[in-house]
């Protein structure tokens, strides 16, 4: 099971994620925020393994918060400009969604979330 | 653990440049540079193993993706552009990392690093399969540890103790997932705050387990609530 946030201004992307990901068993909803801060500052974020970001949100929405999170979680880079590609490869996103995305693209990018959980699992990180 | 790897850049000074990178970093070792995608190719058929490609995309005569379409079971890749424009596409061919010309070395010691991982991924996944095994992260690098060399597990508020012959490694785990990750044929939970590996159990007690160590043996207390399940789990085994 993959607990997922969405952290975006857009109502309507939202939406679109939320449908999508009902459909996916293994993707498991625990709500949106406009800023990464907002996401740590709610405990219900606690146990988080993927966010989908999107990078236009000002001051790239905190992404440097995400070392913050108890386990870090993947992103999957959402945006309606190509060019914000090159910056998915430097954070280390899982992957970049160009908006408007369809279902099965969504789709793509889940799988490869999931590879990466799958290594990130067999892992356990000793304690600094 | 040593990738082997090729360059494919048309331009000479771009593929001198990560040449001298790769010569600098012990865990590549270089096979070939190539000035042309259509001359790497041959490389895959002498039977040489190439773990990674760094590869250009604007080539004439064949650009770095439309070679990457001719791979049927590609090795990692670590694009190396001049131009952005190309990493939307990049992501559709699952490339391991893509930077941007002029490299520096800290950005490709960074893309090296995640190569790495990956290897470890996709290779470790099927021999953790069948081999029981566990990786745990300390600090860049994984330890692998393998189920039997585990003696006891013991749990300390929001962590866990792994302890091996060797060493003790501290994560940030609780009881109740280790013990759901760990085999129950060769992992028993004894007592709220222990795991023992069975096969390291040297003598039952009535209410304590002993386990031997380097220079002794270890007492494991066995809780009240575990006493009756642990008894009857081994009597099923000695059958």
């Amino acid at each position: 099971m993959i607990n997922f946030i969405i952290v975006d201004d857009d109502r309507m992307i939202i939406k679109l994620i939320e449908d999508f990901a009902s459909k996916v068993n293994f993707l498991n909803y625990k709500g949106s925020y406009t800023s990464v801060v907002d996401a740590l500052n709610d405990n219900a974020s606690e146990d988080i393994d993927l966010i989908f970001l999107d990078v236009e949100l000002p001051e790239m929405s905190g992404i440097e918060y995400l070392k913050n999170f108890r386990k870090k979680p993947m992103i999957i880079m959402i945006s309606t400009y190509p060019d914000y590609a090159v910056d998915a490869f430097e954070y280390e996103a899982v992957d970049f969604l160009l908006k408007p995305f369809v279902f099965s693209r969504f789709f793509r990018s889940v799988q490869k979330a999931v590879k990466m959980n799958k290594f990130l699992e067999m892992q356990f990180n000793e304690e600094e | 653990m040593v990738l082997n790897c090729i360059i494919i850049d048309d331009d000479k000074l771009s593929r001198k440049v990560i040449e001298e990178f790769v010569n600098r970093t012990e865990s590549l070792n270089l096979i070939n540079s190539y000035s042309s995608a259509v001359e790497a190719i041959n490389v895959f058929n002498i039977g040489e193993e190439i773990n990674l490609i760094f590869l250009d995309i604007e080539m004439p005569v064949m650009t770095g993706l439309e070679f990457l379409k001719t791979l049927s079971d590609p090795p990692q890749i670590v694009i190396i552009s001049a131009k952005e424009k190309y990493a939307l596409e990049a992501f559709e061919y699952d490339v391991t990392d893509y930077l941007l010309k002029p490299v520096s070395y800290a950005r490709f010691f960074k893309a090296v690093d995640k190569v790495l991982n990956h290897y470890r991924d996709s290779h470790d996944k099927r021999v953790a399969e069948e081999n029981d095994e566990i990786f745990i992260k300390k600090s860049s690098s994984l330890v692998r540890l393998k189920y039997d060399d585990i003696l006891w597990i013991e749990a300390l508020e929001n962590y866990v103790i792994v302890n091996t012959f060797s060493e003790k490694f501290t994560i940030h785990f609780t009881m109740k997932a280790i013990e759901k990750k760990l085999p129950l044929s060769k992992f028993k939970r004894v007592h709220r705050s222990y795991i023992v590996n069975v096969s390291r159990i040297n003598v039952i007690e009535d209410n304590a387990i002993i386990v031997n160590i380097e220079d002794g043996s270890k007492v494991i207390p066995i809780g009240k609530s575990y006493k009756d399940k642990l008894m009857n789990d081994l009597n099923l085994m000695v059958k």
